[in-house]
């Protein structure tokens, strides 16, 4: 999200649009489509699919735009739609076995970055525990360290772009992501053993 | 408005097109105020005209009766919270919430139960079912109004989580109908509140489940 404006600039033209704004709503639509592909992308491979849950996060945000709340941080709002509609895709495509795939797929895209994991967890070799027993151990974490872990780690979100989704400040980010570090490392560890 | 677009620039040219004022959703206190009142009136209006049970003074003493009374209030109310506040899209929710609405609807059942096997100062009760059908009934029609308040709440803003929404909304309404018949109905006996006060409660929270992507999706 790097060279866009802020999410504060987001909620200001989102008060706009709630006005009936149309420039504004040009804008802010055109502002939101690369995060939101760049979410999708770390979540979804082929561009097609992509692309149709983009739409269907846009025509989401159109729908939901009256419970934007003035004053009220925009970037967790319009990340829980597209988290939704994700979420509701997948279902649509096969619900379980579909998930299943796709999450072996993100497994075997995220094992590309297990060497940084793998310093994370003190561990050379942790591809084995990626592909067996990550997506078990993230489950296992509460919400918000899982979230922080998935938004950065495998998301490839930066602290100040996940801090933003969360609705959190960037140093509580880097202390969720921390400390998930380390229960996984902890349960992973365990796992091994 | 259609639901393929050949391209994403199209779509949001049409989005654009098609954007007029719209009327920001009053805040979550306001509404939950609201759907609070809109579903007691009915009930207070029930017990009005049928009137309360006449040993209810006594009971106010009895903890099987207070507890399941006082689990199926604390439900009504968090969920009727949770139905109000989970129907944006950035809900989060207070630890525990969800576990308060459940054991409202856990809780007088396991109470008459307990009840049924002697504990509460009762004997152990005979295994003999009476047919107050009229019980079964009025939870559901006592729970029709308040479920329709909440769905139509929902359905006003934007569900990320139908699943808790929808669920919470029918536990809610149901155990408002619940506490309205428990007040109202002089019935003890523990099989007599499993099956006709708390076996429809259990069907009209399975219901919002599983209808719950119908109604909000």
């Amino acid at each position: 999200m790097q060279g866009q404006k802020g999410t504060s600039d987001w909620a200001t033209l989102m008060c706009r649009v709630q006005l009936g704004d149309s420039n504004a709503y040009r804008e802010l639509l055109q502002e939101l489509a690369p995060p939101v592909r760049g979410f999708l992308s770390s979540k979804l491979r082929n561009k097609q699919d992509i692309d149709e849950v983009l739409q269907e996060t846009l025509m989401a945000v159109h729908r939901a735009r009256h419970t934007y709340r003035p004053g009220t941080p925009f970037a967790p709002w319009v990340w829980s739609i597209a988290h939704y509609k994700w979420v509701d895709w997948m279902r649509k495509q096969g619900r379980s076995r579909r998930l299943n795939k796709e999450m072996a797929e993100q497994n075997n895209l995220h094992s590309q970055q297990s060497d940084e994991v793998g310093r994370v967890f003190g561990e050379s070799d942790s591809r084995g525990y990626l592909e067996d027993d990550l997506e078990n151990a993230l489950r296992e974490l509460k919400p918000p360290q899982r979230r922080a872990i998935e938004l950065m780690k495998l998301g490839g979100l930066s602290a100040g772009e996940t801090a933003a989704a969360m609705g959190v400040t960037v140093s509580n980010v880097k202390v969720l992501a921390h400390r998930g570090y380390i229960q996984l490392r902890q349960r992973l560890k365990g796992r091994m053993k | 408005m259609r639901t393929k677009w050949d391209s994403t620039y199209d779509l949001q040219q049409a989005l654009v097109s098609d954007v007029r004022p719209v009327t920001v959703l009053p805040s979550a206190g306001w509404r939950f105020s609201r759907v609070l009142v809109l579903s007691i009136l009915p009930q207070v209006g029930f017990l009005g005209l049928s009137g309360v049970r006449r040993d209810l003074f006594a009971q106010l003493h009895n903890l099987s009766f207070l507890l399941p009374a006082l689990g199926l209030f604390l439900a009504a109310v968090f969920g009727a919270s949770l139905v109000v506040r989970s129907s944006v899209p950035n809900f989060e929710s207070f630890r525990g919430e969800k576990l308060v609405v459940l054991s409202g609807l856990v809780l007088g059942a396991a109470t008459a139960l307990l009840s049924g096997f002697g504990f509460f100062g009762f004997g152990e009760s005979e295994w003999k079912l009476d047919s107050s059908f009229a019980c079964a009934i009025a939870v559901f029609a006592l729970a029709v109004w308040p479920a329709l308040v909440f769905v139509f709440e929902a359905r006003r803003g934007f569900n990320t989580r139908p699943k808790t929404t929808g669920f919470a909304a029918l536990t809610a309404a149901a155990c408002f109908a619940v506490l309205s018949v428990n007040l109202h109905c002089p019935g003890q006996h523990f099989l007599h509140l499993l099956v006709w006060h708390y076996a429809p409660m259990f069907l009209i929270s399975v219901a919002g489940l599983l209808a719950a992507r119908r109604m909000l999706g």
